[in-house]
Formats: structure tokens, C-alpha cells, sequence
């Protein structure tokens, strides 16, 4: 018998109360289910939201067993599609969603971004999450981008992320920093290939926590909140994350980059 | 047909600032949005809104039977925009109270009068009519070979608080 959605959201009801209506309706896409993506799955439907789009062309191997939430061993023995793990993950939680799980490069079937109300990107190459955001900004869809890397360093490694909301007339990610021709030409230099990156699953979870808090508070804040621009950054070694230093001097910028209205809608409208 | 309309919150914020002026006779202002598209499939709309075009004090009719009544040359700049512009053009207005504002007897019937003539300089775009409250949002669409127009059923504000309208 499926719970009373009443007393299952209670003790969120500071939301508001059409909160629970509010993230029901609500349309969210999330790009890239593995370590960040499928915390943010989780989170999503714990706090209600009602329609998932979710995308990933990958099969679950053993190697990412350290980091997925919700996959299984068996998953992996198996080989199972890493958006049908997901769709089941959301399921067992929030049974009424509706979910439509795509084992696809986002790219092949992008339309179905279009009405999404929200856009996770939880991928690893600038140049797909280049392409993410230009995407979300051409359909007026706030996106939020989460990044995470391990590196090496003469005493060990350091782990380090951020989490980024690029809201349409508002910065973006190369107004952040996180998307430089450096890195575009770096990662294109490779073929466009981010390799095994190192990800480990107390850093995901923190860096998911953080976006899925910054989503449920863009349907339903429970504090005044004004601002066009969040970026948090992730301090490994201490635990920490806090708000960019970059966003002391970012705040009254205005995006040069996406400023042409004409890049907004289908590139070649026809009826 | 399902048709959603968009628009971020900084521009909707433009429209209202210019939209509560007062007029020297003029009892409330009216103005349009000019709107891009997006297909939805399997068959719907997406609206996509990136300007506002006031209308200049000199471009009203003092006439006191209608709150607000455009001149020739105010229809004829707005035509112009969409012309030069490539883009579809939503008329803009406000009903000063809260919640959903519906469009009474008047904005029915000169929408229906002269949100068609846009098909003369962009008969490919959509184009409509929308009316803000106090809070709340609705509006209108009229599609390329179909007469009449379609309610558009979500209405999305889009900022650092997202507001969906459900009509």
C-alpha cells in the first residue's frame, strides 16, 4: 500500500504549503547518473520531486560500485543500464514518479529537455557540459553543474569540486571560471576524453546534497533568496565547502556570453 | 496543443516596472513581448520570451471607454520589431489585483481584432496576448491556421525563485 504522501513530506512542510504540489509538477533532467547523478536521483525523489528525465548511455561495471547509489552488485554482474538502476532507485522511493529513463548520449534525444523546469549536469568533459548549458540556456532552463576531481600532489592527492547554478540572464560557467578555452582545448587535445577520472562517494554525496539544495530552493525557498549566481566550491581536505571568492567580485557582472537573445528557442524555427 | 510560455524573471521585471507608470491620461499602460519558439513534441509549443517593447507615451488614443487604447503607430512600430527582428509578438498588460488574471470582455475582443495582424509580416511565428496580476500570470496563443487562440497552459518565471503557473 503505498504511504500517505501527506505524512511522508511532513516534516518538510517549511517548504510551504504547496511545496509538496509545487516539486510534484515539477520537471528535472539529470544528465550523467554515476557518482554525483545518482545521489541526486535519490535526494530528488526522498523530497517529492514528481518527473524525472533521466540520461545515460552507460551499463553498471564493478568499478562503479564504489560510488553509485543504488546500485548493485548484481547490476553489475549483469550489466544493467545505469538509467534503468536509476529509474528503479526513484521508484522505490516516490512510486507516483514519472520517469523517463533514456540509455542515450543526452545529444540523441535532447528534445525531451526542452520542458524540464530544471537541468542537472553531472558529466565529466567541458565540452558536453559546454553543450549542457548552452542547451538549458537556450530553452531558459536553470542548470546546475556539478564537478569533482581527485590530483595528485608531492604529499598525496587533493579532492576538489564545486557546485555551480548558471541561471539564464545570469553568469554561467564561463563566467565562473569552470569552462576556459584551456581546458576546452586541453580536454579537445585528448579527443575529448575525461579518461577514468578518480571519484570517490563521500565527495559526490556532498557536492549532490549541496545542488539538490540549491534546486529545492529555487521552487520553494524558505528564506528570501535574490541572488542570479551560486558557485560553492569543495575543499577535500578540510570538508568544507563554501562560496567562491570569485563570487565577491562576479556578482554585479552581467553574462557577456549569453546575451544574444537570438541564440534563445529552436535555431531554425519552422512550423 | 500544449503551449508553455517563458520568461525570466529580470525581463518580466522590465515589463512591470514600465507597465505600473503612470500615463498622463492613459488609465493603465500595455506593451508586447517579443518571443522566440520551440517545437514540443509530440505536438505543443514553447515560448520563449527575449524583449520588451513599451509603448511610447505618444502612441495612445485618449479614449476614456477603455483603460488603455494603442494608436496606429504603436501597432505599427510593434509590427516593425517582428518584422525586423524575426520573432513573435505576445501584447502585454496588467490587472492590478492578486491571483489569476483573466481577460475580461475588452481584451478578448481587440486582442482577437489586431493580434492577427502580426501574420502579415511573420505569418510562420505565433503570436499572443498576455496579462500579468499582481502575482500570478495567463495568457494566450494564437498558432499559424488556427483561428482562434489557444490558452497557454504553463506559464514559468524563471529566476532565483521559479514560478510555474498552471492554467
Amino acid at each position: 500500500m503505498e504511504l500517505n504522501r501527506q505524512n511522508r513530506l511532513a516534516s518538510q512542510s517549511f517548504l510551504g504549503s504547496n511545496s509538496e504540489s509545487i516539486l510534484a509538477q515539477a520537471k528535472i533532467a539529470i544528465i550523467g547518473l554515476s557518482g554525483g547523478g545518482s545521489h541526486v536521483a535519490l535526494q530528488l525523489a526522498h523530497v517529492g520531486a514528481g518527473n524525472f528525465v533521466v540520461f545515460d548511455y552507460d551499463r553498471v561495471e564493478a568499478r562503479n560500485l564504489n560510488r553509485m547509489v543504488g546500485a548493485t552488485a548484481r547490476d553489475a554482474r549483469l550489466g544493467t543500464m545505469k538509467s534503468n538502476v536509476i529509474r528503479r532507485v526513484i521508484k522505490r522511493v516516490n512510486p507516483r514518479a514519472k520517469v523517463l529513463a533514456i540509455s542515450k548520449k543526452w545529444q540523441e534525444e535532447a528534445e525531451h529537455l526542452r520542458d524540464c523546469d530544471v537541468i542537472f549536469g553531472c558529466i565529466d568533459t567541458f565540452s558536453e557540459r559546454q553543450q549542457l548549458e548552452a542547451t538549458a540556456r537556450r530553452y531558459l532552463i536553470p542548470y546546475i553543474d556539478m564537478g569533482m576531481d581527485v590530483c595528485p600532489v608531492a604529499e598525496g592527492f587533493t579532492i576538489g569540486g564545486q557546485v555551480a547554478l548558471s541561471m539564464p540572464g545570469g553568469l554561467c560557467l564561463r563566467c565562473y571560471g569552470i569552462l576556459t578555452d584551456e581546458r576546452l582545448s586541453r580536454e579537445a587535445a585528448q579527443y575529448g576524453a575525461a579518461g577514468s577520472r578518480p571519484q570517490v562517494v563521500w565527495a559526490n554525496g556532498v557536492l549532490a546534497s549541496t545542488a539538490v539544495g540549491i534546486c529545492v530552493q529555487l521552487f520553494c525557498p524558505w528564506r528570501n533568496q535574490q541572488t542570479q549566481g551560486i558557485l560553492r566550491e569543495y575543499d577535500g581536505e578540510s570538508h568544507i565547502l563554501s562560496t567562491s571568492n570569485k563570487m565577491a567580485y562576479l556578482l554585479d557582472t552581467q553574462c557577456p556570453h549569453f546575451s544574444d537573445s537570438s541564440s534563445v528557442g529552436d535555431p531554425f524555427w519552422k512550423l | 496543443m500544449r503551449v508553455l510560455f517563458k520568461i525570466t524573471r529580470s525581463l518580466l521585471e522590465i515589463a512591470r516596472e514600465d507597465l505600473l507608470r503612470p500615463h498622463a491620461f492613459a488609465l493603465e499602460r500595455v506593451g508586447f513581448l517579443s518571443c522566440r519558439f520551440a517545437h514540443l513534441k509530440p505536438f505543443g509549443l514553447i515560448v520563449l520570451t527575449c524583449d520588451y517593447l513599451p509603448v511610447a507615451d505618444g502612441d495612445y488614443v485618449n479614449d476614456s471607454t477603455v483603460g488603455a487604447m494603442m494608436g496606429s503607430e504603436a501597432i505599427r512600430k510593434a509590427l516593425q520589431f517582428a518584422y525586423n527582428n524575426d520573432v513573435g509578438m505576445f501584447h502585454v498588460h496588467i490587472h492590478n489585483h492578486s491571483g489569476s488574471p483573466r481577460p475580461s470582455r475588452t481584451d478578448l475582443d481587440e486582442t482577437a481584432k489586431f493580434v492577427p495582424d502580426f501574420w502579415h509580416v511573420k505569418p510562420e511565428m505565433p503570436h499572443g496576448a498576455i496579462i500579468l496580476s499582481r502575482d500570478s500570470i495567463s495568457g494566450r496563443c494564437w498558432y499559424p491556421g488556427r483561428r482562434k487562440p489557444i490558452p497557454i497552459s504553463k506559464l514559468a518565471i524563471v529566476g532565483p525563485r521559479l514560478i510555474c503557473v498552471w492554467n
